[in-house]
């Protein structure tokens, strides 16, 4: 298969510690399949049944794959993939695709924190990542909610609903936790403690670092927790552009990797 | 009439609270030790049903004990004469159980500090961890609930280990997810845990260097009754090439109450010997 037959399809392989996520792109850069699944412990056998099913949505079989590229934690993971590219590139490309301006990329992952600053060409300005502590990624929050037995899902409507924040003191998720339970101990009311975990999340990633005047948020937890994306623009004050597929935007950004690496290739 | 000074030292913990009866005098001797878990409980009540369970063991009366000094998160227990700032009750306790030592460290749930000391247990220079739980005892008890042990057994499943395997993080949190990994690819139970032991005692033996610790070191608290966490603490410093040289004692977890029972003593002389100048005068 080449980039000329029409049947052509370029699939991005996300593999993060928390979420694997397969996209398929078809030659004209547009979003036709996609796939999301709890990475687990095998990381290989969750993206096989990823691409299997982002396949079956995009109509498209494995013999039409014509160029498959990998990131992620778990990037080496994924089997079927020609290359991997790192996270950094993939999901700098994947926002960059969206929104083609000088932008500062938040992404929140399972279990780290990226801010990329891109200039108006898409070019790397420079970026940091947080990989040594679970404050402020997903992790946190995955904590917390099991320690309110709250549903993760459950938590964005809540946090909504708070009227007075209550504010976490510690820093560390464990602390937090335990804090979290003091609260509830001394009667504090669930979504109001919801909104104050929230909060934590946007003030470590308000810590990390400056940001242009356009900011894209991206990652699992912006899909399923905008109202963080609500808070984030009430403390920066500015408005936060979000992809249409928040959590894919890893994925799509290795796919249009391999898109460019294959036409590079013909040419 | 008994003819003892009985002082009462109980330390009340982020987990366990630990209680500590002597005798005081020119040589202080220990006469009885209880830990109590609080699990869900409110300290407040478990401090006070461990001093009646003490009081009551040892055939005493509240009125026998002449001065009870609180330490730790202790400031609310009923009854207490008098509280003491845990700084100072661990140096004091550390050098008590070790009198050539001239640092102590303190492995609690929560963090870790290390204190150095002067021969009398004067605080010279202090560090702790404190905004991060990857040098904890929680740490520990999270990981070994994880893996269906109970936290008095993971010390010396620890020493099984033969290729210990460690986080890739620091982070207390994150090591979940990567010990999930490490049973899914087999790797052994003790050599997960050596693994977790190893990383906490990393962040130990980087505490000491950067306080400049200086030797003999006790290590004291409720990790300091974990055989396995001694030996990691012990093996990282020589990898390290510090020189460090460790201890510890059977009675380590009571550094805490210890030290404010002798702090207790030694101010119940203080007021007494005020009490008489006022009578005299």
């Amino acid at each position: 298969m080449n980039i000329n037959n029409p049947q052509a399809v370029f699939v991005g392989v996300d593999v993060g510690a928390s979420r694997t996520k397969v996209v398929v792109l078809d030659s004209e850069k547009k979003l036709i399949g996609y796939h999301v699944r709890k990475s687990g412990t095998d990381f290989t056998a969750t993206a096989n049944k990823c691409l299997e099913a982002a396949l079956v949505m995009a109509k498209a079989e494995q013999s039409d794959i014509s160029k498959t590229i990998s990131t992620g934690y778990g990037r080496n993971n994924a089997s079927f993939a020609d290359d991997s590219v790192t996270e950094i590139g993939c999901h700098a490309k994947g926002c960059f695709h969206y929104f083609p301006f000088e932008i500062t990329v938040i992404d929140i992952g399972g279990q780290d924190n990226k801010i990329i600053n891109l200039e108006e060409n898409g070019k790397r300005a420079g970026f940091k990542m947080n990989r040594k502590c679970a404050a402020g990624t997903g992790a946190f929050l995955e904590e917390m909610s099991a320690r309110l037995d709250v549903p993760l899902e459950e938590m964005d409507d809540l946090a909504r609903k708070s009227e007075n924040m209550v504010r976490l003191g510690s820093y560390c998720t464990v602390f937090s936790a335990t804090e979290v339970l003091e609260h509830i101990r001394h009667g504090k009311k669930l979504p109001d403690i919801i909104k104050g975990v929230f909060f934590s999340v946007v003030k470590r990633i308000i810590e990390m670092g400056a940001f242009t005047e356009k900011v894209v948020m991206t990652g699992g937890v912006v899909a399923h927790n905008p109202y963080l994306v609500t808070m984030m623009e009430e403390m920066t004050e500015r408005k936060i552009l979000v992809p249409e597929y928040p959590q894919l935007s890893g994925a799509i950004g290795a796919a249009l990797y391999a898109i460019e690496k294959e036409s590079v290739k013909v040419n | 009439m008994n003819s003892k000074t009985y002082i009462l030292g109980i330390d009340v913990g982020a987990s366990y609270i630990k209680a500590s009866l002597i005798s005081y005098g020119n040589q202080p001797g220990v006469i009885f030790n209880r830990t109590e878990k609080i699990r869900k409980r409110n300290p407040i009540d478990v401090a006070d049903e461990t001093i009646n369970f003490i009081l009551e063991k040892n055939n005493l009366k509240h009125d026998d004990i002449a001065y009870l000094a609180s330490t730790g998160e202790g400031e609310m227990v009923k009854r207490k004469t008098g509280h003491f700032y845990s700084m100072t009750t661990h140096a004091r306790g550390g050098i008590f159980l070790n009198p050539e030592a001239r640092t102590v460290v303190d492995m609690g749930a929560l963090f870790v500090r290390a204190i150095k000391v002067d021969s009398k247990g004067k605080v010279l220079d202090y560090k702790m961890t404190g905004q991060c739980a990857s040098g904890s005892g929680q740490f520990i008890e999270n990981i070994s609930r994880y893996l269906g042990l109970a936290v008095d057994e993971v010390g010396d499943i620890s020493l099984q280990a033969s290729k210990p395997e460690t986080p890739s993080g620091i982070c207390a949190v994150l090591a979940e997810t990567d010990v999930i990994n490490m049973v899914s690819r087999g790797i052994s139970t003790p050599d997960i845990i050596k693994g977790i032991h190893l990383s906490i005692a990393n962040r130990v033996v980087r505490l000491l260097s950067s306080l400049k610790a200086e030797s003999p070191i006790i290590l004291t608290g409720g990790m300091a009754m974990n055989k396995g966490m001694v030996q990691a603490v012990e093996e990282l410093s020589k990898e390290s090439k510090y020189d460090f040289e460790f201890c510890t004692h059977k009675d380590a977890i009571y550094s805490g109450a210890l030290g404010a029972a002798i702090w207790g003593g030694y101010r119940n002389v203080l007021l007494k010997k005020k009490a008489e100048k006022i009578t005299v005068s």
